[in-house]
Formats: structure tokens, C-alpha cells, sequence
């Protein structure tokens, strides 16, 4: 059954990387003239997943976690050091073009239109060079510019939008050829506040009926939880979580962070069920407390009967805190070897 | 035929990007025109005191400068994209070309069209027509058919040389400096006949970094020039040969430099 | 902008110049190898000739200065498209927020990039140089400090050349042309190649009237004995009448750059 064949596949998939350690103030960095320490980093680190065409996947992790390089890899701009990938069946490291055809590609930090052109010049190039039919391309566009509201921008060059206008021009661009997969690497798409939903809606919209592979990495926790049905969470190399990203809204999301500033140094602080402490400084307290078990109100009214507070802020959870919980407790995840989401099942066939 | 019609349209494209900035086309002629002059003001300084560098009189010394100049035109229209090459691999712009479905390099040698090079083949047509002027050079039939050939020749040998210390980027990431000796300054080389260098200066201007073949051998051949020590006489007729070798070499190292990219990152 | 803060900008200069080291060595390469052209070619057209001085000039004299010119010149070396980029990305205006003053940030980065070149570049250069060639410079404390004196000078005003020429970036949206323009001035009046004592009539009244001679050829004929010590303290009166006119230029430039900048938001 060919559809019961994953869309983008990692099998032990591995790349390191040798980087220079260079010397400190200017004595350390003469010294690096001559002679250079290498350090070996482990971008990524054996990891395997299966994702099936039409999922839209959130791929998470702190800075440095490997999700760039994993993303370069699987358009075929980095060479693992072992292991192996494929996108629609193409390994995109042996095939760079073939693979370069059949996927769209968004890097957040940098643009791949023009800069001195047009903006509708660098959708006519991108035509030319993906080799789109004349019909298919204006009828793409059409579709690009009701979703994305390009029309004012179109004979606007590059070097003068703005960043969100930006952002919503690079994604249409790598949509024009409407390939079956779309990687897209850390996209600004919370900056432009008035055009963020319409972006969200039509990147749901494209993958629920277009059917398009949709992998994001990001840091806004916000795009994964309305976008993502699956979350692959990242650290240091390694797939620590890959499930469904409800389970991890129920785990974690409901969790909230209090910061409370006391007028004095309080021992023995009054507590509410499912609540602790998790850092300490001075007068200053932080505490989580799971929303469903506790609320914020009785939690400040609780403060406020018994202490005299300073200052009370209160916060949810950012994806750095949530990897940052799991990873350091390891709270409730289930251990590697055991299966867990659809990462694993490929271990099963092997 | 579908391929070389996206070319094209690259092409088209970098025109167009470049005619955003129309207001500078002609100043940059004359830019370029005054950065030469200064150089052949010097050249002009030494020959009106001197007569003669080496045995070559004022009108070969020209014609020198001429071959050099004119290859120098094409090599810029083609390869000027190249030189700040190693800023593509800092910044990580390289990537962009890696997930489109074209060589990359061709991506980048057609997404800048230096127009203003015209100031090159208008200065090296200008010292060519002067140089075999002045030094009373005899137009043959045979010579004339060579003459695009030693051009060609030497493009390649430029642009191949340009290519290479371009890919050197992939494993040093920041090459300014080596693009700029290698690229610019060793040009200074070759305004003068080789034969002011010691021996040894020769031999690598001929065999390791064959510049020589830009000008030097060739304008031997055309000014029907004798009594200079070359190591074989044949040399005159080399540059066609030299330009393809150095050129496929470039490309191998171009290659190589892709895939120590993709095994390395950045 | 208080001393301690000046020496922090030099110093961090310094250490981003070092982190590449390739380029580095390739900086070297590209010094020595014009020191070797231009001794080469002096050598050549001093070997044809009978006479034994030109110009006041022996060969040991112009070889002197062919290696101590560049030497100078490599010191002086600076990054003249860091005012320029900063201006046409909109980074200035980041620099308009700070409490320091613009000019003197700027020389404070040039000076740590000047500092780097003439530590790593400039004393190797001259070393190897000396060893390889027939140099003479005589040894004469108080001319030494009349040379330091003059350099300083001398730079400074290639400084606010570039500052100014730099600073056109408010105007016009590329400056590429005006550097080559600069560039090719320079290389010509500036005596970097050739002193300006060969000039023939018309250049060598151009070369007086350009500032130019004052940031290379001044401190040079000053340190290799050339320049007679009573005719010294004219010379460094002509540096300090540019010194001070490029002061005022690139003084009011900056203002009614940084008014334009304020007023049409760049």
C-alpha cells in the first residue's frame, strides 16, 4: 500500500559536526592564529521519525537542540554523517534537485526572493525556475494573494517591506509550485499582528485540503498549539518527546508560574494542593501550581491573607520551560525504549 | 533547452535588479575608467622616463595591458558574483541556492550582470588598437583566428582562478584576503612583462599560476617578439590549452567544495 | 567619548581581525607580493640604463622606498565600506542613539584595524623585506619621531578621505563608483608606487595640489633620509593644512548627513 508509506522518514539519522574552540581576550585569540582546539558536537543525534503525508508537525527545541540541521538534511542542503532520510520517497541529500522540486522551503531568518526586485518579479523567476505551467501559476497565485493579501505588495521591491510582509511573500513563494511537502524554519509569523491569523488559517487550510506536509519549527508556543496536531520536542540531539501535541497541552500547559515578592523573607509558605516552589531568591519566589487542581485567584488570595506581598506576576509556560521540565525531570515521559507516537513504530518494523 | 531558458530569465532578472540602481550605470564607467587610469598613469610615468621595460616598448606594454583588460571584461561579466562569495557561506545565504531545483553555481553566476564592465572592453580595445599601433604589429590571418581563442583562453584561466579561490570558502568561510590577492592583485603581475621576474617567479607565473598565458605568451606570439628567454617556445601558442585545464580544475574544486559544505555545514 | 571606551573599540577590532587566520597569512602573501613587483620592475628598468640615478633616486634609494611605501600603506590599511554599510542598512541610526560621537567611534575601529595590520602585516613585511633586498634607512632618533609625527598625520587625513567619501552613502544609494574613484587618485598621487619626484609637469602639479602625497609619500621620504630635515617642517605644515580642511569636510558632511538622516528617516 503506497499510502501506508511515510512522507518524510529519519532512520538513525546523525550529523556531527567538528567546531573550533577559539581562545579567549586577545592573548587566546593570537594563539588561535597557530593552533586550534576542535570539540566534536553531536547536532543531531540518532534520531528516527515517520511522518505521513497531510500531518502538520510542530518540531521543537532550545536553540542549538538540532532542529535547523535536521531541517537542512531533509531538504537536502546538509549530508548526515549517518543514518538516512527520504521525502517522498527521494533521498534529498543524493537528489538535491529532484527533492528541491517537490519541496516548499521557509527560512525565517532569510529571504529567497529578489531583494532588488519586485516582489511579483521574484514570483515569475521562482515560476520560471520551478518550471510551473503559465495556467497553474496564475491560478496558484490567485489562491497566494486571497490568502496572503500579497496585491499590495507585488510591485513593492524586496529590500523595502517589512518583516511581516516579508514573511507572508516567502511563504507564497515557496508555495508556488504547491509542493507536497513544506519545511518551515522558524517563520516570523507572530510578528505581523494583524496578518498572523489569516497566515495560520491558510497554512491550516492548505494542509487539511491540499494535503500538504507541513513540518514548522518555532519558538512561538502559540502556532504550534493551533497548528500542530503532532509535536516532536528536541534536546540536545535527541527526540525526547514525539506525541500528539494535545497530551502535552494537558501535561504542561495547565501548569502556570507564579513570581510573588514578599516584604520579607517568608519560611514555610502557605500551601495550595499541587503546588511547589521551583526557584528562590531574596524575597523573591517562584511557584508552579497545576491549573486544574489550583487557581491564580486562590493562590493570590491565599498570598494576600497571609503575607504582605510586593509584587505578583503570573505566567504560562514557555516551550523553553516545558523542555526545560521534562528534560530536567523527566516528569511522566515515557522512557526511549518504550513506543511512544508514531516516531516508534518504524523501530517496530525494523 | 528548458534549463538554458531559466538561465536566461536569471539573467533577465539581474539585469532588471541592477537597472533599479540606472542613475549609477554611467558613473560606474567612469569609475572604472578613472581606476585604471591611475594605473596607466603610472605605467606612463616609468615608460616617459624609461623608454622601455625589459626590452618592451610603450605601444607592446600597451598591447600587454590590452589582452589583459579586454579578458578581464569577460571575466568580470561572468564571475563578478563570485567575490563575495565567502559572505554567502557566513551569512548562510548558500542555502537558498542548495533547496532550488539548478546548480548553484550557475544560480549565482547568473544572479549578478555587471553591465558596467563595458569599461573594461572599452579600455582593452582602446590599448589594443593603440598597442599594435604604436608597436607596428602585422595583422595575419592566422593571427586574427587566434586572437578570440587567447581571449577565451584566458577568461578561463581567470574566471577558473576566480572559481577556485571562491570555493576555498567552504573550508575557510571568511577569504577576502585570498580572493583579493589572488583575484585582484596578482593581476598586477601580468601589466608587465614576466621577464622582469627572477627565474623561479617565471616558472610559477607559467606552470603553477599560469598567468602568464593571460598576456605575456600570447602577445609574444602576436607582436612577433624575439630574444626574451622562454622556456619553450610553444608557450606562445598555449593559452587555449592552459585556460581549459585550469578551468576544469576549478570546477572539480567548485565540486568538492559543495560537498565539504553539505558533510560540514557552516 | 572618554579614553577608556576608545581603547575598548580598538581592542575589540583587533580580536575580530585575528579570528580569521587564514586570511591573515593571506594578508601577509598579499603585501610581499607587491613589495616583489615593485622591486622587480625597479630593478629591471635601473638594469637598462647607464645612468646610475634618476630623480635624485639610486637603486637602493627607490627600493627603499618601493618597500617602506608599502609598508606604510599596509598599516594605513582600513575597512573604507564600514561607514558606508552601516549607513545603507540603517545601523547608523543605532549609532545616533549612543552616547559616543560617531567620527570618533569610527577611528577608534580603524585604529584597532590599522593596529592589527601594522602588528601582523607591516613588521613581517618589513623584516623579510630587509633581509631580501638592499635597504637603507639611516638611523636618526629625531627623524624617526619627524616620521611617526607625519604618519600619524598622514593617516588621519586618509581617514576622513574615506569618512567623507563613506559618509556619501546619505546621499546616493551606491558609493561603489566614488571609492574606485578614491582609489584610483590614490593610487596614482599618493606616491604609493611610484614618488612623486618622477612625475612629469602636469601630474606632478596635479600631485601637489591633491592631497593625496601627504598620507604616503610624506611620511616615506621623511623616514628613508630622502627629504632634507630642514625641508621637514614645510612638509608637515602642508599635512596639517589638510588635515584640518578634511576635518572641517567631514565635520560638515556628517552634520548635514545626520540632519537628513533626522528629518527624511534615511
Amino acid at each position: 500500500m503506497a499510502s501506508s508509506e511515510p512522507t518524510i522518514k529519519a532512520e538513525n539519522l546523525v550529523k556531527h559536526f567538528t567546531v573550533d574552540k577559539s581562545g579567549r581576550g586577545f592573548l587566546g585569540s593570537m594563539k588561535a592564529l597557530f593552533h586550534r582546539r576542535k570539540r566534536l558536537v553531536k547536532a543531531v543525534d540518532a534520531i528516527n521519525f515517520a511522518i505521513r503525508q497531510g500531518e502538520f508537525v510542530g518540531y521543537v527545541g532550545e536553540n542549538g537542540a538540532g532542529k535547523s540541521t535536521t531541517i537542512k538534511m531533509l531538504t537536502g542542503i546538509l549530508v548526515p554523517t549517518s543514518g538516512s532520510a527520504s521525502v517522498n520517497g527521494i533521498i534529498p541529500y543524493e537528489n538535491r534537485k529532484e527533492n528541491a522540486a517537490k519541496i516548499g522551503v521557509v527560512f525565517g531568518q532569510r529571504t529567497q526572493l529578489w531583494w532588488d526586485l519586485p516582489v511579483r518579479e521574484s514570483f515569475e523567476m521562482l515560476r520560471v525556475i520551478f518550471r510551473v505551467p503559465a495556467t497553474e501559476f496564475h491560478y496558484s497565485m490567485g489562491r497566494l494573494d486571497k490568502a496572503l493579501d500579497l496585491e499590495p505588495l507585488m510591485e513593492m521591491p524586496v529590500r523595502k517591506l517589512s518583516l511581516g510582509q516579508r514573511m507572508r511573500c516567502d511563504i507564497a513563494a515557496a508555495l508556488i509550485h504547491r509542493p507536497k511537502v513544506l519545511f518551515l524554519d522558524e517563520p516570523a509569523i507572530g510578528l505581523d499582528v494583524l496578518a498572523k491569523e489569516s497566515i495560520r488559517n491558510f497554512l491550516a487550510e492548505i494542509n487539511r485540503e491540499g494535503g500538504t506536509t507541513i513540518i514548522l519549527t518555532t519558538h512561538d508556543m502559540n502556532d504550534i498549539e493551533q497548528l500542530c496536531e503532532r509535536l516532536i520536542i528536541l534536546d540536545d540531539g535527541k527526540i525526547i518527546y514525539d506525541d500528539e501535541t494535545e497530551l502535552l497541552k494537558k501535561k504542561f500547559l495547565n501548569e502556570k508560574e507564579v513570581m510573588v515578592e514578599f516584604h520579607e523573607n517568608v519560611e514555610n509558605l502557605q500551601s495550595l494542593p499541587g503546588l511547589s516552589i521551583t526557584r528562590e531568591e531574596g524575597n523573591k519566589k517562584w511557584l508552579t501550581f497545576d491549573n486544574n487542581v489550583s487557581n491564580t485567584g486562590e493562590l493570590i488570595s491565599l498570598m494576600a491573607k497571609h503575607y504582605k506581598i510586593k509584587d505578583l506576576s503570573v505566567r504560562e509556560p514557555s516551550v523553553e520551560n516545558i523542555i526545560r521540565n521534562i528534560y530536567d525531570n523527566r516528569i511522566a515521559l515515557p522512557k526511549h525504549d518504550e513506543p511512544y507516537g508514531s516516531g516508534s513504530k518504524m523501530e517496530e518494523k525494523k | 533547452m528548458e534549463t538554458a531558458k531559466i538561465y536566461l530569465e536569471l539573467i533577465n532578472a539581474s539585469i532588471r535588479a541592477r537597472m533599479e540602481y540606472k542613475t549609477s550605470f554611467l558613473f560606474y564607467l567612469v569609475a572604472i575608467l578613472s581606476f585604471y587610469a591611475g594605473q596607466i598613469g603610472l605605467l606612463y610615468i616609468v615608460l616617459s622616463r624609461f623608454q622601455s621595460i625589459q626590452g618592451w616598448s610603450i605601444g607592446e606594454v600597451a598591447f600587454l595591458f590590452g589582452l589583459m583588460t579586454f579578458a578581464q571584461g569577460f571575466t568580470t561579466l561572468f564571475f563578478s558574483s563570485l567575490v563575495h562569495f565567502d559572505q554567502m557561506i557566513i551569512k548562510g545565504e548558500f542555502d537558498r541556492y542548495l533547496v532550488r531545483p539548478l546548480s548553484p553555481l550557475l544560480q549565482i553566476i547568473f544572479s549578478r550582470f555587471e553591465a558596467s564592465t563595458a569599461a573594461h572592453f572599452i579600455l582593452g580595445g582602446a590599448a589594443l588598437i593603440v598597442g599594435s599601433q604604436m608597436s607596428g604589429l602585422e595583422w595575419t590571418f592566422k593571427k586574427a583566428l587566434f586572437l578570440p581563442l587567447v581571449i577565451i583562453g584566458g577568461v578561463m584561466i581567470s574566471g577558473g582562478i576566480r572559481l577556485l579561490v571562491t570555493a576555498v570558502a567552504f573550508w575557510t568561510l571568511k577569504n577576502e584576503s585570498l580572493v583579493h590577492t589572488v583575484v585582484f592583485s596578482s593581476r598586477e603581475f601580468v601589466v608587465y612583462p614576466v621577464t622582469i621576474y627572477n627565474t623561479g617567479v617565471q616558472f610559477f607565473l607559467t606552470f603553477v599560476f599560469p598567468i602568464a598565458f593571460i598576456n605575456f605568451y600570447p602577445a609574444y606570439y602576436f607582436l612577433d617578439r624575439t630574444g626574451d628567454n622562454l622556456f619553450h617556445p610553444a608557450l606562445q601558442f598555449g593559452t587555449p590549452l592552459v585556460g581549459v585545464v585550469v578551468f576544469a580544475l576549478s570546477l572539480l574544486a567548485w565540486k568538492s567544495g559543495v560537498d565539504h559544505y553539505q558533510s560540514s555545514g557552516s | 567619548m572618554n579614553l577608556e571606551l576608545f581603547i575598548k573599540f580598538i581592542s575589540v577590532t583587533l580580536q575580530k581581525q585575528i579570528t580569521y587566520r587564514f586570511d591573515y597569512f593571506m594578508g601577509i602573501t598579499n603585501g610581499f607580493l607587491y613589495v616583489f613587483i615593485f622591486t622587480s620592475l625597479w630593478r629591471a628598468l635601473y638594469s637598462q640604463t647607464q645612468i646610475q640615478s634618476h630623480s635624485g633616486f639610486t637603486l637602493t634609494a627607490i627600493i627603499t622606498y618601493a618597500v617602506m611605501a608599502m609598508a606604510v600603506r599596509i598599516a594605513f590599511s582600513m575597512d573604507d565600506s564600514a561607514i558606508y554599510k552601516r549607513v545603507q542598512d540603517g545601523s547608523v541610526s543605532m549609532d545616533l542613539i549612543r552616547p559616543v560621537s560617531f567620527f570618533l567611534m569610527n577611528l577608534s575601529q580603524s585604529i584597532g584595524y590599522s593596529l592589527f595590520h601594522t602588528m601582523a602585516r607591516t613588521m613581517p613585511i618589513v623584516v623579510i623585506s630587509v633581509f631580501l633586498f638592499d635597504i637603507s634607512i639611516p638611523f636618526d632618533p629625531i627623524r624617526f619621531i619627524a616620521f611617526l609625527l607625519s604618519a600619524v598625520m598622514g593617516y588621519l587625513i586618509l581617514f576622513m578621505i574615506n569618512f567623507s567619501v563613506g559618509l556619501l552613502a546619505f546621499w546616493f544609494v551606491e558609493i561603489f563608483p566614488f571609492m574606485l574613484l578614491k582609489y584610483g587618485f590614490f593610487t596614482l598621487f599618493s606616491g604609493a608606487i611610484v614618488p612623486i619626484d618622477f612625475f612629469p609637469g602636469f601630474l606632478k602639479v596635479m600631485a601637489e595640489i591633491l592631497p593625496f602625497q601627504y598620507i604616503l609619500y610624506t611620511p616615506t621620504v621623511i623616514l628613508m633620509g630622502r627629504a632634507d630635515m630642514t625641508a621637514v617642517p614645510e612638509m608637515m605644515a602642508g599635512q596639517a593644512v589638510w588635515l584640518i580642511l578634511m576635518l572641517l569636510i567631514s565635520r560638515m558632511m556628517w552634520i548635514a548627513g545626520r540632519s537628513k538622516l533626522i528629518v527624511q528617516g534615511g
